[in-house]
Order: structure tokens, then C-alpha cells, then sequence
């Protein structure tokens, strides 16, 4: 068990936070639902109700979206681009999808590659770009899951003021589903560029997302 | 490898169990 805990901290650890801030976001959220529904002279609701409430699952896949996204591209754009210095980067002679044998597929492939890195064809080329595929299919599912929560949402809000509900197809149109959309890209792709740049010049100690820190400012790659 | 495959499978049940959750809220009107 312990040896379990020790080998999976990281993602164990993230996992845990991520519950932690879940319950917490619920709690926060419910707390200022009920305020609203004092301002409106309307019943309090209950913690179970609002959990199960477009406006919680919505405020949840909005941001997981994002996150997703960020993710998603980064794994697709750095196949491709580079950046001087950083250790995010490859060398700036590595750019694109590289050779079977660097990338150790088909021919190339060790005793104990993947068993999908090894064949030919559709099952390789699947494998070659499972991350991409997998991330990028979350991204799409929470962005539609986004889009549906948030239409509700906004949908009870104008029945509640005699106006008509809007259909999808008009709902993704709307200010309101590409602010809440884009309010939380705009944060991802600032903070994305700065660990790209950032890591240029700083160092975290111990951290795999660092250089060394002796490492000169000019070594790009994570082989510096 | 079991460890990492077991931590893999929650995340992946985790990830699905929410959007399928936040799908079936937002296409009930709730």
C-alpha cells in the first residue's frame, strides 16, 4: 500500500485536491445561489438541488473545457512549434513528428514497446496519436456538455422573463455561451505561453517541468 | 503496472461520469 501511494503521489495527490475543490466549489456555490434567491424573494434551495443544478454543472464544464483545450493543443502544437530555450520545447532541430526509429515504432520498436507501437497501419496510427485523440475528445465532450448546461441555464432565465427558450444551434450564438467560453481560454493560453517562456530564464529545483538549474539559458529541450 | 492502470481507470471514470452527469442535467432542464 504504501509502496501504491509512493509511485502514484502525483496523480493521487491531484485527485484528491481536485474533489477537495469540487465539494468546496458546491458549498461556495449553493451558498451564493441561496443569496440570489433572497435577492428575487424566492425559496431557498437545497445542496442535493443545486448539485444537480445546470448552473453547478455548467460553472464545472466550463472550466474543464479549458483545461482540456489547453492541454490539447499544447500536446498538438509542440509536435511542430519551438521555443528557444525553454525546456517544454524540443531541440529546434526536432520539430515535427521525427523518424520511426527516434520515435522507437514499427522496426524500431524495443522488447517492451507498446503493442500497438510495434504493428503497422490503423492500430499505429490510432496509437501515435492516442493522447491528442483521448484529450482532445474530452475538450469536445465538456464544451458540448458546457454548451447544453449552459443553454438550460439560460433558457429558465428568459422563461422567467416571457421571453422564448433559445434552440442549441441559437444558444452557441449567443454572448453569453462564447464569454463564458472564452473568459476561461484567454487565461489558459497566457498562462501556457509564460511556462513556455518563463522557463527559459527560472529554474525549479527538483522539478521535471524545470531545467536544471545550472543550465544555460540558451538550452532548449529537457536534455540540457 | 498496476498501480498506474488503476489511477488511469478512475480518471478515466471520473472524466465520463461528469460530462454524461452535466449532459443529463443540462438536457433535462434542471
Amino acid at each position: 500500500m504504501r509502496r501504491f501511494l509512493r509511485e502514484n503521489s502525483l496523480s493521487i495527490v491531484f485527485l484528491a485536491l481536485f474533489l477537495t475543490a469540487l465539494v468546496l466549489q458546491a458549498i461556495a456555490g449553493h451558498s451564493a445561489f441561496n443569496a440570489q434567491q433572497d435577492q428575487h424573494m424566492e425559496p431557498h434551495v437545497s445542496l442535493w438541488r443545486f448539485v444537480t443544478s445546470s448552473a453547478y454543472a455548467g460553472a464545472v464544464m466550463e472550466n474543464w473545457q479549458s483545461e482540456y483545450l489547453q492541454f490539447t493543443l499544447y500536446i498538438v502544437l509542440t509536435v511542430w512549434l519551438l521555443q528557444k530555450g525553454s525546456p517544454e520545447s524540443k531541440a529546434l532541430d526536432e520539430g515535427g513528428r521525427q523518424s520511426d526509429q527516434k520515435q522507437r515504432v514499427g522496426g524500431h520498436a524495443d522488447g517492451d514497446s507498446p503493442g500497438w507501437a510495434r504493428v503497422h497501419g490503423v492500430r499505429r496510427a490510432i496509437y501515435e496519436n492516442s493522447l491528442l485523440i483521448v484529450m482532445g475528445g474530452i475538450w469536445l465532450g465538456t464544451w458540448l456538455a458546457q454548451s447544453i448546461t449552459g443553454m438550460s441555464e439560460y433558457n429558465s432565465e428568459r422563461l422567467s422573463h416571457q421571453q422564448d427558450p433559445l434552440s442549441w444551434v441559437q444558444y452557441v450564438g449567443t454572448g453569453d455561451f462564447w464569454e463564458r467560453t472564452l473568459e476561461n481560454w484567454q487565461s489558459e493560453f497566457l498562462a501556457v505561453g509564460t511556462m513556455a517562456i518563463f522557463a527559459v530564464y527560472l529554474r525549479q529545483r527538483g522539478s521535471p517541468e524545470s531545467k536544471p538549474v545550472g543550465a544555460a539559458h540558451h538550452v532548449t529541450g529537457t536534455e540540457s | 503496472m498496476v498501480g498506474p492502470r488503476a489511477m488511469f481507470v478512475v480518471y478515466c471514470v471520473l472524466i465520463a461520469l461528469g460530462v454524461a452527469l452535466s449532459v443529463a442535467i443540462g438536457a433535462t432542464h434542471r
